[in-house]
């Protein structure tokens, strides 16, 4: 009964008529976002992150997190309209979305990809609300070694899932982890690695550095490209899938939602890979396997239960535990420190309206999207045949005019254009971003916690090996970090 | 790829710069550990991992294919060197006449667009940007000499 309570009171806070139009802002920007080709969630988010500042706290992270999702539902749109996907989480849907599209099924592709993401969405907010508060409470009896190990557990599984080379994940980790010290430390007032430059004091902010790397890195690409991204709409007619089409996707549905949540706690594991697995799972089960690809819509509503089933299970970790497990949520992160909340297992108890509001608002968020994003699909069509040779500077624009109003520093947009550079140089010798990301957000509180823990333990290691749960995490995290080693000598021995 | 390995050996150079500054910073006793010995830390798997990655793509050697003659680097060197040139005189001449000479450039010398769609852009573009961030926002933008 407790938890109907909470989310009444979550209701009560996010059906305020200020917080409901942050919530449809966020939705609506989002999916704006997340339509345009090459933009996903993470930019989405680092390009947004600057107009939020302004708002009480409860609206903030509202209106972010309604970007979020609003921007994982506009990826799925290009992925079935155009065959082009709005970012990776998406990138399944392309195959049997499109085919539909092609097939003149376009609206109930984009329908059961609405309404399985809701179906979903509801899920995940449902299980959110009844994990993320006992999980909290569990983690209050954290001490330092379980929440070092803890970080480091995630940080080490991002990098294991984050792409091809581990070792070029372990290289942005350390990156990461360098740029969170540059600044004051905060313990003994010593400024490091500043070199004589006064803007590096207070640290190196995290939105020009996520603008730069997301943003300003993708538009480059962009120009920098013999192909650009052009986009041929086709014609689209109803939205409501049939009473089979109902009938074929109720399952897989289930099935994607479930996978997804569950494997969406998994710090690193990412959006696209729930969403291949969940298709594999489909394709093996299926009577008829050799149609996917062709345009079962089976194909669409799996992995876009899926993805957003995973969306909300990424919640859980940040929200109770103040752990990230994926860049977009280490952004998340950064942005309730910058909004002043302190997140970590008390953020429910300190900031009850933060949490059963957020909770609520992303289910009424879910519903608008349903019914805005339906109805708005022309709109997005229109907003896809926008050539990107204007786009591009809007971008660059945006991100300029977003990080140079957190501060009025024109240091701030330097930062940001030089991880712009950088960034783009990253994704040429594809070194993968959020690794670096996660590690440069994690890495002052990593450095917090080694600290106390080595004060505790008189400056022994042995204290994340001798505390069960610290332990567990330190084991993981070591497993995690050997494996690739031992396959490559055990099982990749080349006569 | 040979630009793994020279990146190898970047991150090694960058690993070692980075201990000796942590050392000097003072890394402190693991009982009282110093502002210095987390980032010696970093440092030092910095220099595992690179010098691991710098082996790695020895028993790799495969040809040297990164796809640069693909990629159109004169736009991308015009599209950056403007950045710079715009924040360098953002606050001397304004957002709005800043702004308009950035959009202009880029749809000019990237783009190729007609001068007349260029300028129009460039002209709403500063416009309802201005608009939209400087008074429905109030983002303190800078004026500039021209005082708008």
């Amino acid at each position: 009964m407790e938890y109907g309570s909470n989310l009444i009171y979550g209701l009560s806070i996010a059906v305020q008529p200020a917080n409901l139009l942050f919530c449809l802002l966020g939705v609506l920007i989002g999916t704006l976002v997340g339509v345009l080709p090459g933009l996903g969630a993470n930019a989405a988010l680092s390009l947004l992150l600057p107009i939020t500042f302004k708002l009480p706290p409860v609206s903030a992270v509202i209106m972010l997190a309604g970007i979020y999702y609003g921007a994982s539902y506009g990826g799925s749109t290009t992925s079935i309209l155009v065959n082009i996907p709005g970012e990776a989480a998406s990138v399944i849907t392309c195959l049997d979305g499109h085919q539909m599209a092609l097939k003149g099924r376009a609206g109930p592709a984009l329908g059961i990809a609405a309404f399985g993401s809701f179906i979903a969405g509801t899920f995940g907010v449902i299980m959110l609300m009844l994990m993320a508060p006992t999980l909290a409470g569990f983690a209050l009896k954290f001490g330092p070694p379980e929440y070092c190990s803890l970080m480091a557990m995630s940080l080490c599984l991002v990098t294991y899932l984050a792409g091809e080379s581990m070792l070029k994940s372990l290289i942005m980790a350390g990156i990461g982890l360098f740029l969170g010290v540059v600044g004051m430390d905060s313990q003994t007032g010593k400024v490091r690695f500043d070199y004589g430059i006064p803007y590096f004091t207070d640290g190196i902010p995290l939105v020009p550095v996520v603008m730069g790397l997301f943003g300003i890195s993708e538009v480059l690409k962009d120009i920098g490209s013999h192909e650009r991204q052009s986009v041929l709409a086709s014609r689209i007619k109803g939205f409501l899938p049939n009473l089979q089409d109902w009938k074929d996707s109720a399952f897989p549905m289930v099935r994607g939602s479930l996978i997804g949540f569950f494997m969406g706690l998994i710090p690193g594991i990412g959006l696209t890979t729930p969403t291949f697995i969940a298709y594999g799972i489909e394709k093996k089960i299926s009577r008829h396997p050799e149609k996917f690809g062709t345009g079962v819509i089976e194909g669409v509503a799996s992995p876009e239960a899926c993805n957003n089933a995973t969306a909300s299970g990424f919640f859980i970790p940040l929200l109770s535990l103040g752990i990230p497990g994926s860049a977009a949520m280490a952004l998340f992160l950064g942005a309730l420190m910058i909004y002043g909340l302190e997140p970590g297992p008390l953020l429910i108890k300190n900031h009850p309206d933060v949490f059963w509001g957020v909770v609520a608002s992303m289910y009424l968020g879910n519903v608008m999207l349903l019914i805005l994003n339906l109805p708005l699909i022309p709109l997005w069509v229109r907003v896809l045949k926008i050539p990107t040779s204007f786009l591009f500077p809007w971008i660059l624009l945006f991100c300029i005019i977003g990080s140079y109003s957190l501060n009025n520093r024109a240091g701030d947009v330097v930062v940001m254009i030089t991880c712009g550079v950088i960034g783009y140089l990253f994704r040429k010798f594809r070194y993968e971003i959020p690794p670096l990301i996660l590690a440069f957000v994690l890495g002052p509180m990593l450095e917090m916690e080694m600290r106390r823990s080595l004060s505790l333990s008189r400056g022994s290691f042995s204290i994340f090996f001798t505390r069960p749960i610290s332990v567990l995490f330190t084991l993981i995290a070591l497993a995690v970090l050997l494996t690739p080693l031992i396959r490559k000598t055990v099982f990749n021995r080349k006569p | 790829m040979r630009s793994d390995k020279v990146l190898s050996l970047f991150w090694f150079l960058l690993a070692i710069l980075l201990m000796e500054e942590s050392w000097r910073l003072g890394a402190g006793g693991l009982r009282k550990p110093g502002s210095g010995l987390f980032p010696l830390l970093i440092g030092m798997l910095l220099l595992i991992v690179s010098f691991l990655l710098f082996l790695q793509t020895r028993s790799h050697a495969t040809a040297d294919k990164e796809g640069w003659e693909k990629v159109r680097v004169r736009n991308i060197l015009l599209c950056i060197s403007s950045l710079y040139a715009y924040i360098l005189v953002l606050e001397w001449l304004g957002f709005i006449a800043s702004t308009f000479f950035l959009i202009l450039f880029l749809l000019k010398a990237i783009e190729h667009k007609g001068w007349r769609l260029a300028v129009t852009t460039a002209l709403l573009t500063a416009a309802v940007s201005y608009a939209f961030f400087g008074i429905a926002l109030h983002a303190a933008l800078p004026r500039g000499i021209l005082g708008i």
